[in-house]
């Protein structure tokens, strides 16, 4: 329930990022994810140093893992990657694709992965049905964006990068990568 | 207040990182992982420049750093020095401290909002995968040898 619940946070967070960017443009979208990033951080401080500010205490009870290094990791670091996202991209399309894959690839992922019965074979932590959830999920929100060749493209890609076991956190990975491979022309 | 301390961002940058950098030696929780971001964060700065190859708002004034304008070199380091605070009384200090520094290369017009936005970013990034991947290796013989996490 608790994977539930951070999975639906997850993407509304990355649907509301989608929206900030179609309705107010690329620079406010990067003003709101600052915005977002330093509010964050100083909550998590706040939260560290025991300071109960009562919302986001209650927040972090509802979703956060007791086993996190640091209360509110997952989504400090999903905005940081977001962030990193919307300034190094060449458009606010392929930002809004990627944010697509980024929250409702992942999340949705998760979502079906934990019940998953057939781990993938080079990563036993991951499953194909969360695999085939992540570039149903994340292929879909992001072809309203760049068209189906290059959502296919990235979704696969990025996809793959979802699926292994990465050396750090999926949130910083998704994008960097995105951003790698753009800048490589794909 | 602000001219002065643009002026002064502008003018000792390299003794501002070493002032910022002994900062957190004394109060950031992950001070291994802050000088290392740091450091990399100001290496990496450097290498996606040319990449970039946007120009400064300023490009042809005098007063103008010759060197590209995307992303910026001090919002980089400021987006470390602040999330690398999280945790400790000094965020206080040092979230303000990095918007103010960030915020006084538009004032100075020698980066747009957009570049800043980008250093920071990058410096967010740089950090934030740095901590992520000593964190999962936790148990590493070499993480707990040179005590990394500290």
């Amino acid at each position: 329930m608790l994977e539930f619940r951070r999975q639906v946070l997850h993407v509304l967070f990355g649907a509301s990022a989608i929206g900030v960017g179609l309705f107010f443009g690329a620079l406010a979208l990067k003003a709101c994810l600052f915005a977002c990033v330093l509010a964050g951080a100083a909550l998590i401080t706040l939260q560290m140093l025991g300071v109960r500010v009562p919302l986001s205490h209650r927040m972090f009870e509802l979703f956060e893992r007791k086993t996190a290094e640091m209360p509110g990791k997952g989504a400090l670091l999903f905005v940081v990657g977001t962030f990193f996202l919307a300034c190094f991209s060449p458009s606010l399309e392929f930002t809004l694709a990627v944010i697509g894959i980024l929250g409702f690839g992942d999340g949705f992922a998760t979502i079906v992965g934990v019940n998953g019965m057939h781990p993938l074979p080079f990563n036993k932590k991951k499953s194909w049905e969360g695999t085939l959830a992540f570039f149903a999920a994340g292929f879909a929100s992001s072809a309203f964006f760049v068209g189906v060749p290059q959502a296919l493209t990235y979704t696969i890609l990025l996809g793959l990068v979802e699926a292994a076991d990465s050396p750090a956190d999926d949130n910083l990975l998704i994008p960097l990568t995105a951003i790698i491979l753009k800048g490589f022309g794909v | 207040m602000l001219d002065a301390f643009t002026e002064f961002a502008q003018t000792y940058y390299y003794p501002l990182i070493v002032l910022m950098a002994l900062f957190g030696l004394c109060f950031f929780k992950h001070k291994k992982i802050f000088l290392a971001a740091l450091f990399l964060s100001a290496l990496t700065v450097q290498a996606v420049k040319p990449l970039y190859n946007e120009p400064r708002p300023c490009a042809g004034a005098p007063f103008c750093p010759e060197s590209e304008g995307f992303p910026s070199a001090h919002a980089a380091a400021a987006g470390v020095f602040v999330i690398a605070s999280i945790g400790s009384p000094a965020f206080v200090f040092a979230a303000p401290f990095s918007v103010l520094l960030a915020y006084s290369r538009v004032c100075a017009g020698v980066h747009s909002v957009e570049q800043v936005f980008a250093g920071y970013a990058l410096g967010l990034m740089v950090y934030g995968l740095l901590w992520a991947f000593l964190h999962k290796h936790a148990t590493h013989g070499l993480v707990v040898k040179h005590k990394l996490l500290e």
